[in-house]
């Protein structure tokens, strides 16, 4: 199977120390039973088939061959997200971890996006419940049923079917880039926790989603962080924040890959100060005219067409694989400042609710850009985490306390170590 | 339930400190304790790109040994001595200290490896020097070494400053280029018929001036007129 369009790019750019991964995990009311994990994740792995699958090394392209079985269930640790070696993990670019209540899954981009991603963890929840607990989870939606095989619709590229008739390639600009002491080493994580119906409440006050609600408080929080280094006028870069956008929906695609697209949104603080509320109209007007299906259409028809292009096609890996490296990395993300994931409100069946206490997304580190957040909401609950590979946790405190002087009750966790075992 | 306050964010019981400040949990009510469940285990999966850096770099340098050894003895086999053998030894030595060395340290910071490299570079210059003899080490090689070494360091330097701006970089790369080309000549000059005598330089660098006046005039001009900067920004 070949990798998607928008895959193709995560295999050449990983190094020894680094490749694209994100994490899902789900928190249950008991802790896990890891033999009954093992069966639950076989049977989901083989109604996945991205997930069964090895990255081979071709003569032109990466491409994905199948593998049978899943990988062992590993113990959880404390820096999520640290790079994968696939030959440790029996060739699967993907990997399922327990801690106590939580089962976690992280995956290499290359297999799926973040809504590939939760509709697998979902799924498996589904398959771990039902076996755990002997009762019958509906399937509907993105839970999968495992007694049926996958369509081909849900392996097929979206990319390549949904490209429009003309390509237009994106304008990039560079974005405000911010600095902090490097530690690659160490994923830091902070979790904070909202009110979901508050933030809902005060994001329809406003006329926005909830996506670009906390888009505008992040946008805040990365312009404050500029004020404190005291940047001249004249060479201030705006501040902007990558949002993914589901493709799924406006395409009516049902892919188990990746379909994803970004609109990137900023605010240029050369203009002055902006008032929270005028700022938050500003990102809802950016993110609607992102997500127009015919500006995706012709974004994706450009990346199409780089993979279509003879050149591309018939220079060989060893010579296509440094280039193309070497092009994300001077690339990358530099044309944003931070990345803001949302994948909205899980709903599950009330068989799966009565056991499922909470859900968590994150992202693992970027190529450039050094946090990233990613949000998803369950049970009356926001769940929104920072994944940082800096020291200073500047960001995700102005964040907070944002929305702590905004009156939002901000509950906060975190991954770090206690400054006697440092 | 205790509540940073610095920040005014409530904190999970596993925290000793904020995550967001730094500042301690202090709460008197309900002191910190160990028991309490973290949201992540306390063992961190160690990322460590130093071990493979490590690991080629032994490699490379047993690769290494296998020249060095032949050489060695084909020339003690020759005349049982060790003569035109040390020049290749020599040069292979350069390549561990120029390439395999930096491997070993951690992070090194570009202007010490700019500066290890001209050192080696000069060192390595000596050793043949003293294997063949003539008068251009002193006079020629190393000052030109000394001078691209320099050269390096200052461009490196100015080109790395955040405060620098991009016009004040240019300028500052294109007049180090004007003094390199003038010392340059006056080496070759001084090398070859032993008098200084400057000319192709002049060129060079009178260009380099040209250049990052022209520079110069431009940014001021940016920095006055509005339209220019419009058009000029990102
Ligand atoms: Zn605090």
């Amino acid at each position: 199977m070949p990798l998607d369009n928008a895959a193709k790019i995560y295999p050449p750019a990983m190094t020894e120390g680094w490749n694209a991964l994100f994490r899902v995990s789900v928190t249950l009311d008991e802790p896990i039973d890891r033999q009954v994990l093992k069966r639950a994740l076989l049977k989901t792995v083989a109604r996945f088939p991205n997930f069964a699958m090895r990255l081979r090394r071709g003569f032109f392209w990466y491409y994905l061959d199948r593998l049978d079985g899943a990988p062992e269930i590993q113990d959880d640790v404390q820096n999520p997200c640290a790079r994968m070696r696939f030959r440790e993990n029996g060739g699967f670019a993907f990997r399922v971890r327990c801690y106590n209540r939580r089962i976690a899954v992280e995956i290499f981009h290359a297999i799926t996006d973040g809504s590939g991603g939760l509709s697998f963890l979902k799924t498996l929840t589904a398959e771990y419940i039902s076996i755990r607990y002997g009762v019958t989870v509906p399937r509907s939606g993105d839970i999968l049923d495992c007694s049926v095989p996958a369509s081909e619709e849900e392996l097929a590229d979206g990319f390549l079917k949904h490209a429009g008739p003309k390509a237009v390639p994106e304008t990039k600009r560079r974005a405000y880039h911010l600095n902090g002491t490097k530690d690659p080493d160490f994923l830091h994580v902070t979790t904070g926790i909202l009110d979901a119906a508050d933030i809902a409440a005060r994001a329809k006050a406003l006329g926005v989603t909830v996506t670009e609600y906390l888009t505008t408080v992040l946008l805040f929080a990365a312009a404050d962080w500029k004020h404190v280094k005291h940047e001249p006028l004249q060479r201030r870069r705006p501040v902007k924040a990558t949002v993914p956008v589901d493709l799924r929906r406006l395409f009516g695609c049902r892919t188990l890959r990746n379909f994803a697209n970004y609109a990137n949104v900023g605010l240029d603080t050369r203009l002055g100060e902006y008032g929270f509320e005028e700022a938050a109209r500003i990102i809802h007007h950016q993110l609607r005219l992102g997500a127009d299906p015919h500006l995706l259409a012709a974004k994706i028809a450009s990346n199409v067409n780089i993979e279509k292009n003879v050149f591309m096609r018939l220079v060989p890996l060893f010579i296509k694989d440094p280039v193309m490296s070497l092009a994300y990395r001077i690339e990358g993300d530099r044309q944003s400042t931070t990345c803001l994931s949302n994948l909205g409100r899980v709903t599950l069946p009330p068989e799966m609710e009565a056991h499922v206490r909470r859900f968590d997304f994150m992202l693992g580190s970027l190529i450039e850009n050094p946090i990233a957040s990613a949000a998803v909401s369950y049970n009356g609950k926001l769940v929104i985490n920072f994944t940082r590979t800096i020291k200073e946790s500047f960001l995700e405190r102005a964040f907070f306390t944002r929305l702590v002087k905004m009156g939002v009750k901000v509950f906060i966790e975190s991954n770090q170590k206690d400054p006697e075992e440092i | 339930m205790s509540y940073c306050v610095n920040c005014g964010v409530e904190l999970g019981e596993s925290e000793k400190r904020c995550p967001l400040c730094g500042v301690e949990v202090i709460n008197p009510a309900k002191p910190y304790s160990e028991k309490a469940e973290r949201p992540f285990p306390a063992s961190a999966e160690s990322v460590t790109h130093r071990g493979v850096r490590i690991i080629t770099a032994k490699v490379l340098s047993l690769l290494l040994v296998i020249p060095v050894l032949s050489v060695l003895i084909a020339d003690l086999l020759q005349d049982g001595r060790l003569s035109w053998s040390l020049l290749p030894v020599a040069a292979m030595g350069f390549v561990f200290l120029a390439v395999i060395f930096p491997c070993l340290l951690k992070k090194p910071p570009v202007w010490l490896f700019i500066l290890l490299g001209t050192v080696e570079t000069a060192a390595f210059l000596f050793v043949v020097w003293v294997l063949v003899g003539g008068d251009w080490l002193w006079l020629f090689a190393l000052p030109l070494t000394a001078l691209v070494g320099a050269a390096a360091i200052g461009c490196y330097l100015i080109l790395r400053s955040k405060r620098a701006s991009v016009s004040l970089k240019i300028i500052v790369v294109l007049l180090i280029l004007m003094v390199f080309v003038i010392v340059l000549q006056m080496l070759i000059e001084l090398h070859l018929s032993g008098r200084i005598r400057l000319s192709w330089s002049i060129y060079a660098a009178l260009s380099c001036g040209m250049v990052s006046l022209a520079v110069l005039i431009v940014s001021r001009l940016i920095r006055k007129n509005e339209s220019i900067r419009k058009k000029l920004f990102f």
